[in-house]
């Protein structure tokens, strides 16, 4: 285990727990607030905006046109939002490849405009992709909480938290939305002492240019730095109980969302390291 | 048409937003300074200066058995004399009475000793110990409104803060606070008001640049099961007083919360020429939760600093020479704080004094 310096700085602190980071082209940090149903911006002045509104905003990722891909887990959907915060309409349906989607949770789009998302429910939960031709593929099913993901550097692994197994696995891709049959586990992760069930959830994943993975652990009050081997790196402790997400401002950069509770305080961290 | 909820002093979120975070702060130096003579150590004790000379006495450990081998705690009336920086010297004389636990105050050559605890009782009593070559001056100060023990205390210029502890062995951890004006001490303690948070017992405190500093702590909580557990807070808080018309008043902000729990670490927390409050040791969520005082792995070596100027906190990397500790005081003696004997673990102490280089140059 590493132990390299890193510093703490707190971005934001509001009355919600806070999830979905994300970054636009202009460095507006977002983030989302599920109960506070507020999808929010931290601008370049020094302002937090009320960029969008959704019933329980979660996941979020920015398209390269500037436009935004929320998960809201409590419609059940992943949405559209304009450049400027306004709803345009769903991306996902009620079911995806023919079965019901519950709770959409996070999300991530690659090069060619596939999108993956994960449907976070208790043993039955599934990952899904929406090709960019519309098709829609079940990359795996049988999940206990899948939560986070995110592609390999080399787009041929999928990598999903699966929350309740306290674990990330490893879904090889033969191409774009073709998973093989062979699913992996890359990692167990540490455990919470205190046995309380909901004291290590692998949430938010992310990874940087060099394949360290960051993951988000909620109820560690961790974010957790893996190597391309599936090797524990280091532990960050973040103070924050519920620890949901990471997002990579640059290889030494982590910005960090969740709070201390649900449904809140909530607060956005960035990380140096 | 956008809502905005916060407008934040644009410079300050300038620099959160675009500046690179410094993480060129270093490692404190450490430097091991000669043990105590009593070589199981002491929890609990009052350090600090008299007349250029250092002192640590008081504090508790226990001398035969283990707790959970039925040991008993003893408590000690013991002053040891660092004497001429080289070794620590048992004096012949003895403190009024056992005592522990409590907050140790420097001001104008004199040690002040605020509340503590004995084998029986909770103290509200402080009293100024002052050095003239052979034995201590005391005197009597006003004595807290409440008996106290397991508290946080630091000296903000001329004026003593206590805040949180308990007032018995079963008592319910406090949100009180208290300020007693040491140039105006017939005015007595002053209750203040208590910070927007939990009250604690083992909380910590520092004080730097007119502020009252209050960190981390310890209370009662529930497990996911619903059973009693220890809840090792992770809050901060910035007091700075002010009086008008005879009245202290002042308010509190909240800081970043911390990284981690630091819950009995050293009082008062060392505080760096820089601003930088330096956390090594206390009680963490994690070890907090650890039954087995058998098969504790110790306290958790990582060490944070907390930046006054930039709000920001920093892991600096873990102490690997010497053990982390709890349940001790820190004290500036010359160009280091030095962190005094202490435990180690449940039950166990070390008599080991530490240093950690100050660089200082600024007056408390």
């Amino acid at each position: 285990m590493l132990n390299r310096k890193h510093t703490l700085i707190t971005m934001a602190a509001v009355d919600f727990y806070t999830e979905g980071p994300a970054v636009d082209q202009s460095g507006n940090i977002y983030f989302t607030m599920l109960s506070g149903e507020n999808i929010m911006q931290l601008n370049a002045d020094g302002e937090m905006l009320v960029w969008g509104k959704s019933s329980c905003p979660n996941g979020q990722i920015i398209l390269a046109n500037g436009e935004h891909f929320v998960c809201d887990s409590k419609l059940g959907k992943v949405l559209r939002f304009s450049t400027d915060g306004q709803l345009i309409g769903a991306v996902s349906g009620e079911t995806c490849a023919g079965i019901k989607v519950n709770v959409p949770n996070d999300l991530l789009m690659d090069d060619h405009g596939n999108l993956y998302f994960t449907d976070s429910i208790r043993h039955h939960g599934a990952v899904f992709c929406i090709a960019e031709n519309g098709d829609e593929i079940l990359i795996a099913s049988g999940l206990d909480y899948p939560n986070g993901l995110v592609l390999s550097n080399d787009k041929k692994n999928l990598f999903v938290a699966e929350s309740y197994q306290n674990r990330i696995i490893r879904i090889p891709l033969t191409d774009a939305g073709k998973p093989s049959s062979h699913i992996e586990v890359f990692i167990d992760l540490p455990q919470n002492p205190s046995g309380n069930p909901i004291g290590n959830l692998p949430d938010g994943i992310a990874m940087n240019s060099q394949g360290i993975m960051a993951i988000a652990h909620y109820g560690m009050a961790a974010v957790q730095l893996v190597s391309t081997t599936g090797d524990l790196i280091e532990t960050i402790d973040t103070g924050l109980a519920c620890t949901s997400n990471v997002y990579f401002l640059d290889d030494q950069t982590l910005i960090v969302t969740g709070g201390s509770n649900e449904p809140g305080p909530g607060a956005v961290l960035k990380i140096k390291f | 048409m956008k809502k905005i909820v916060q407008q934040w002093p644009v410079l300050i979120v300038l620099f959160m937003l675009f500046s690179s975070p410094s993480t060129s702060q270093q490692m404190p130096e450490y430097k091991e300074f000669s043990p105590l003579p009593n070589t199981e150590g002491m929890a609990g004790m009052f350090a600090g200066q008299s007349n250029g000379q250092l002192f640590c006495m008081g504090g508790a450990n226990f001398p035969e058995k283990k707790p959970w081998e039925g040991g008993k705690k003893k408590w000690y009336d013991e002053i040891y004399w660092f004497a001429e920086d080289r070794e620590w010297i048992k004096l012949d004389i003895k403190m009024p009475g056992p005592l522990a636990y409590g907050v140790s105050i420097e001001y104008k050559n004199e040690i002040i000793l605020v509340g503590g605890n004995d084998e029986k009782d909770f103290h509200a009593t402080v009293t100024g110990m002052k050095w003239n070559g052979k034995d201590f001056a005391y005197k009597s100060y006003p004595a807290l409104p409440v008996p106290l023990a397991n508290m946080a205390g630091a000296l903000l210029d001329h004026m003593i803060i206590v805040a949180g502890g308990t007032s018995a062995f079963t008592g319910t951890p406090l949100n009180g606070i208290y300020l007693l004006d040491l140039e105006d001490i017939s005015a007595g303690w002053v209750a203040l008001p208590s910070w927007p948070g939990a009250g604690r017992t083992q909380p910590v405190a520092g004080s730097f640049g007119g502020s009252f500093y209050l960190f981390s702590g310890e209370m009662a909580g529930v497990d996911h099961l619903g059973k009693p557990e220890r809840k090792m807070l992770q809050d901060a808080f910035r007091y700075t007083p002010a009086k008008k018309n005879g009245h202290w008043l002042g308010t509190w902000e909240v800081l970043p919360m911390m990284p981690r729990a630091a819950t009995a670490s050293a009082n008062p927390v060392p505080v760096l020429a820089d601003g930088s409050f330096v956390f090594w040791g206390g009680v963490d969520a994690e070890k907090a939760l650890h039954k087995d005082p058998t098969t504790h792995p110790g306290i958790d070596r990582k060490i944070f600093t907390y930046s006054i100027h930039t709000k920001t906190w920093s892991f600096l990397g873990n102490e690997m020479q010497f053990e982390a500790r709890v349940t001790l005081p820190a004290v500036r003696w010359k160009d280091h704080w030095l962190y005094i004997s202490g435990e180690i673990k449940p039950g166990i102490r070390t008599n080991k004094i530490v240093g950690i280089k100050n660089n200082d140059t600024h007056d408390k």
